[in-house]
């Protein structure tokens, strides 16, 4: 066993990362990598922070955990019931409650669908949680005790307003930027003094800890980070934004490097993230072109949206707006992508519109072509890249909850479910938004490096993390251990072993095919052409 | 009727004070000087304002207490397909005591 140590950063994309790394701003991830792995990590196929982070930390795909969205709804007797995914909403183990299980000691920092807390044997302290509730969150009960001596332990500081983040993501007026950074590189710090604090005193042989702060950063401030977008003059309050950004990728960088001393030389360090991130222009108001395609009508009251913020009051009071008996299909939440198709279940209240059992597929079908024909209003382009269903986003059994189909627009952006004059309007100002492609790196005893390996998947993670810490990895982890980022010596001293003849067999042939093929290293020379190339592609300086 | 009540699992009266429990602890957690008594006919918006992330996380808590997941409470945040105005402490335990002992 090796003590592990993940470092997860959300939203991160190796495009914002190697211009930093270049640029000295995070001069120990770029010491790190030079002598560790990289690959992208593609996320699941809506990406977003509650399903990915939830596909990383059990090795399974969206459709056997069940985890589609921040909220769930169900439509029942009563009408549309909205509440947040919890920690048992989680249809499958995750690996907090597999090393507990298997005799390990395990911390979880800041994870979301963490609440409420596993019974772990270790520390959790979940994520996305508002300091009201903190103290009921933690596990166990006393730990947060401890937390409260942790010299500047702020809950505040360190919590989580789902109405602010939301709001905030989307819209501030440019005088409150400056503040918002402040408040990230304030809360990024409470996070890492637990982390550190567990690792002074009682340290456990997996410790996850996340930063949620790059997402944060990049949704408001993309057009500041991105080294594509940034202006090569910038004006002197763009000048000011983009450095107290780059501030706060220096703190982080400072806390990598923390974090991974304080591990010690014979851990190893793994960081991943759950999506990346790219530039978005537009809003798809999806509800709105589903009522003048006939599947959705408003009521008299609904208003049109005036500045195109959303809040989590608001997420559950729009459908208010929607006049149910009238509606066949509609979008639940811009996070998810998807449009939900109301099915004809014999549930009292349902309406006229409503679809019958044998008539869903063939509804199903015409719906997602018409989505596939939907031209831009003013370019004539494709707008919606992919459309897919909810068995070919989410094949698996608990995919019930899942949207009946789920949008990829041309730029990954979110859509909007609000009432709106247009079906597509341009935003005041280019914003991120998720895309495919996350990190992965690793680094550490054992590890071979430095190399840079072909994409991997999120559901990768958690095996990987079983096999560091000599644990046996479940046979139902759709994911798979990345033994290429090891040495061969490091493999043999600790072979893979799984819970079950199937998988450890697909393990074995994977390895022979593996010691076939010639290594792939990355030497200084290696290193500096990708430099270069990366340089040509405009994503260095 | 006394036969019927004998075999309930849980008792209204048990099921009252543990969510006035639950929901006193919660306001303590953010409000050191509450001196309030929660009570069955106290109002969760008007008397405690309680966003909806505040009942969220209180419907956490009921399941996490009775060790129960997915317990149909839309049949009482919700009244003829809208959110209702308010939920009254005693709404909920009537709720439980309903669904608890099914």
């Amino acid at each position: 066993m090796y003590r592990t140590l993940l470092i997860g950063l959300d939203g991160a994309t190796f495009k914002v990362l190697d211009s930093l790394m270049n640029d000295g701003v995070m001069p120990f991830l770029r010491e790190f990598l030079a002598r560790g792995v990289r690959a992208d990590l593609l996320s699941t196929p809506n990406a977003l922070t509650p399903p990915a982070w939830t596909s990383l930390v059990t090795g399974r795909t969206p459709g056997h955990h069940g985890i589609f969205d921040f909220v769930h709804a169900e439509e029942g007797a009563e009408g549309l019931y909205f509440t947040l995914n919890m920690s048992y909403d989680i249809r499958c183990e995750t690996i907090w409650s597999i090393v507990s299980r298997e005799g390990g000691s395990v911390t979880s920092l800041n994870f979301p669908v963490s609440y409420p807390p596993w019974p772990v044997n270790g520390h959790v302290v979940p994520g996305f949680t508002h300091w009201k509730h903190l103290r009921r969150s933690v596990h166990p009960p006393e730990f947060y005790e401890t937390l409260k001596t942790i010299p500047g332990f702020d809950a505040r500081a360190l919590s989580m307003d789902m109405n602010q983040e939301l709001k905030s993501i989307q819209y501030l007026p440019p005088e409150e930027y400056l503040g918002w950074i402040e408040h990230h590189i304030k809360r990024e710090a409470q996070w890492f003094n637990i982390a550190r604090h567990i690792l002074e005193h009682s340290p456990t042989d997996l410790l996850a800890v996340l930063f949620d702060g790059v997402d944060k950063l990049q949704h408001l401030c993309w057009r500041f980070i991105d080294p594509e977008i940034f202006p090569s003059h910038p004006d002197p309050t763009e000048s000011m934004i983009h450095e107290r950004c780059l501030d706060y990728f220096r703190q982080l960088d400072g806390f990598i490097r923390d974090l991974v001393r304080l591990a010690g030389p014979q851990a190893r360090i793994f960081l991943a993230s759950d999506h990346g991130f790219g530039a978005t222009s537009e809003v798809f108001y999806a509800n709105v072109w589903l009522e003048r395609e006939g599947y959705l009508r408003w009521t008299e009251e609904a208003a049109k949206d005036a500045a195109g913020f959303m809040s989590a009051d608001r997420i559950k009071s729009h459908v208010v707006g929607i006049d149910w008996k009238h509606t066949s299909a509609y979008a639940l939440t811009p996070s998810s992508n998807g449009i939900y198709i109301r099915r004809a279940d014999g549930a009292p209240g349902e309406g006229q519109r409503a679809i019958a059992a044998e008539q869903y597929e063939a509804f199903r079908r015409e719906l997602a072509d018409r989505l596939l024909a939907f031209r831009h209003p003013v370019t004539g382009r494709q707008f919606i890249k992919r459309v897919m269903t909810r068995e070919e986003a989410f094949p698996g059994d608990a995919n019930s909850r899942a949207p009946d189909l789920t949008l990829v627009l041309e730029d990954y952006g979110f859509l909007s479910v609000l009432n709106a004059d247009e079906v597509v309007k341009r935003r005041p100002e280019e914003a991120g938004t998720h895309n495919p492609l996350g990190v992965f790196m690793a680094g550490g005893e054992g590890i071979e490096g430095p190399q840079a390996l072909s994409q991997l998947e999120i559901i990768d993670v958690a095996p990987t993390l079983l096999h560091s810490l000599g644990m046996t990895i479940p046979e139902d982890m759709e994911g798979r251990v990345v033994t290429e980022c090891y040495q061969r010596e490091a493999l043999a001293r600790l072979p893979l072993e799984y819970a079950g003849a199937a998988k450890a067999t697909a393990a074995a042939a994977q390895l022979e095919t593996q010691a076939a093929e010639e290594p792939v290293r990355m030497d200084e020379d290696e290193q500096e052409k990708l430099f270069a190339k990366l340089k040509l592609l405009g994503y260095m300086e | 009727m006394k036969e019927l009540e004998e075999k309930v699992r849980y008792r209204r009266e048990q099921i009252e004070d543990d969510v006035i429990g639950i929901v006193t602890g919660m306001i303590r957690d953010w409000d050191e000087d509450f001196s309030g008594a929660v009570k069955g006919e106290t109002q969760l918006i008007a008397d405690l304002d309680f966003p909806s992330l505040d009942i969220a996380v209180l419907v956490a808590e009921i399941h996490r207490f009775y060790q129960q997941k997915h317990l149909p409470f839309e049949r009482v945040f919700l009244s003829n397909g809208l959110p209702a105005r308010d939920i009254q402490v005693a709404a909920l335990v009537d709720f439980l005591y309903e669904y608890l002992n099914d």
